[in-house]
């Protein structure tokens, strides 16, 4: 196994950080994944990345210096709970944008747990191409406008 | 009560890393392979905000699995903080030898993000992930 080489302040990194919450409970989180990585492989990596959500909280040195060091830091979030908007506020940083997919696409939410014991189908069936797409448009037009 | 014998899984999604992105997408593949009966996708990032009232509802769930991609552990730090409870932590640089590569851009093709993603590091650590789901 290769040592991993840890970024320090004062190295190159992605223009630009954006932050799923992943809440793989709902459509909606699961959809907010999605959309990131999407955007992340039209856009390409130079201009934007994925940050470690959840090494915000604990204050892993890399993850808050490359979100220090963006020009912009965007939230994609699923639901009204808006857990990345809170963990990137929390942490301290201004947000360029925070983009709610129920309040900015019009998603309409559903748990998936609801249909366990009734006719629960296969993750995907709850995810919408049409969905991922429009989310990812939202992030890519967010990322490029002035 | 159906819930009472799921798996939650909890991938970190760091994306700044292979073993992060890994993780996101290892976790969806095992649970389209296993079922959503069976296991589902936890919500990692409620946790630091609202982390003290999940607990009831976590105490339901048969097994809570961390997929952290680096040792760096964020998943499973995040539940410990959060006062809950794991089955079993999986690290991807340490149970599938996973390298965790920096998304470093140098050239033309180390733009596209799939670049650094190993379809073999992501069908192994989906293996793994749907042994520790199914595993008594």
């Amino acid at each position: 196994m290769a040592e991993e080489k840890h970024w320090e302040e004062g190295m190159k990194t992605h223009e630009n950080v954006i932050f799923s919450c992943y809440g793989g409970l709902s459509n909606t989180g699961i959809t907010s994944a999605l959309a990131c990585l999407e955007a992340v492989k039209e856009l390409g990596l130079e201009k934007v990345a994925i940050g470690c959500l959840a090494g915000l909280p604990l204050g892993v040195k890399p993850v808050v210096g490359k979100t220090r060091a963006a020009k912009k830091v965007i939230t994609v979030d699923g639901c009204p709970f808006e857990c990345s908007r809170k963990t990137a506020e929390n942490a301290g940083f201004k947000l360029t944008k925070s983009i709610v997919l129920t309040r900015d696409i019009g998603m309409k939410k559903k748990a998936l747990h609801e249909d366990i014991g009734e006719d629960i189908k296969g993750v995907m069936e709850y995810i919408s191409d049409d969905e991922v797409k429009r989310a990812k448009e939202l992030i890519v037009k967010t990322i490029l406008e002035e | 009560m159906a819930e009472e014998e799921k798996a939650v899984i909890y991938p970190c999604f760091g994306g700044s890393s292979s073993a992060g992105v890994v993780t996101a997408l290892a976790t969806i593949e095992a649970v389209k392979e296993v079922g959503l009966d069976k296991a589902s996708i936890g919500c990692l990032a409620i946790l630091p905000t609202y982390g003290e009232g999940m607990r009831p509802q976590m105490g339901k769930v048969a097994k809570v699995i961390t997929v952290d991609g680096c040792p760096m552990g964020c998943a499973m730090k995040t539940l410990g903080d959060a006062g809950l409870k794991t089955t079993r932590n999986i690290l991807l640089t340490r149970d599938i030898g996973m390298d965790n590569k920096p998304l470093e851009v140098q050239t033309e093709s180390q733009k596209d993000l799939m670049h650094h993603i190993s379809a073999e590091d992501i069908r192994k650590a989906k293996d793994i992930i749907i042994k520790a789901v199914l595993e008594q």
